[in-house]
């Protein structure tokens, strides 16, 4: 969880700000295989529209902006969570292809994938007998 | 040094202490899953649960008498040949929860919502137990 400033990123190349608030942590899985890393980052109640996911100078940063439930007229009177924006950064190696990242968002689940550059796929050399 | 401990003082503390735990989890919340809050009116309740990535249709519900009984199961993927785990934070497994309600359910009234990983349960009293308005005859 950290308190920093939400950025978030314009088409048009601004950025503008929103308040200040709370964002938590998402929880995140991360695997790589041969040729991509995977992530998959839990982001319950945020739709596709509202995810950002962006990336400058190495840094990928995923933000998800919560749409609470309308529960006018309701009070709470029980609660194991709290409804939060999200936010997390990752330092991308440079062997991944940044022009090739992909998202996807389903259930409130994020995945991306960032494969990796040609250049540093493992290669197979086949020997030959001389 | 005089240090005053009032009860307000210290309903106050306890306010701001369950705020924190609240937002930090206290033993009960943290290891509670999947996550739930519980939100009431006159009419009834809805229960919304955390289920990132979990397929609706993978869900059961089931209400017996006033037991709330929601379970599934979130697939863990399997770790084929070549790959290798960096971060491994969420959760996998089995769960169910199960919740006794205050009240008695109008069960063919529920309704079963989710949307963005987010599942919202709303419960409606049966007519017998939402607040009556009781005249006050004038003699």
């Amino acid at each position: 969880m950290n308190s920093d400033t939400l950025t978030r990123r314009e088409e048009n190349g601004t950025v503008t700000r929103e308040e200040k608030r709370f964002a938590f942590t998402p929880k995140c899985d991360i695997w790589e295989n041969q040729n991509s890393v995977y992530l998959e980052v839990e982001m319950p109640g945020v739709t596709d529209q509202n995810v950002d996911v962006s990336l400058e100078d190495g840094i990928l940063t995923i933000l998800g902006r919560v749409e609470p439930l309308n529960l006018e007229g309701y009070s709470r009177v029980y609660a194991e969570y709290e409804d939060g924006n999200f936010e997390r950064s990752f330092r991308i190696s440079d062997e991944i292809d940044e022009e090739k990242i992909s998202a996807t968002m389903k259930h409130g689940l994020l995945r991306l994938e960032l494969p990796k550059r040609e250049a540093v796929k493992p290669r197979r050399i086949s020997v030959t007998a001389a | 040094m005089y240090w005053p401990t009032t009860y307000s003082n210290l309903n106050g503390f306890n306010r701001l202490l369950d705020e924190m735990n609240r937002l930090w989890g206290n033993g009960a919340s943290q290891t509670a899953f999947p996550k739930v809050n519980a939100h009431t009116n006159e009419d009834g309740m809805v229960i919304t649960m955390e289920l990132p990535g979990i397929d609706p249709d993978a869900l059961d519900i089931q209400l017996r008498e006033n037991q709330l009984t929601i379970s599934g199961k979130i697939e863990k993927r399997n770790v084929e040949e070549g790959e290798r785990y960096h971060r491994n934070e969420r959760r996998h497994g089995s769960f169910s929860r199960q919740f006794t309600l205050p009240f008695r359910v109008q069960a063919d009234k529920i309704k079963a919502n989710s949307s963005n990983g987010v599942l919202a349960l709303t419960l409606p009293k049966v007519e017998e137990e939402k607040p009556r308005k009781i005249a006050i005859q004038v003699a």
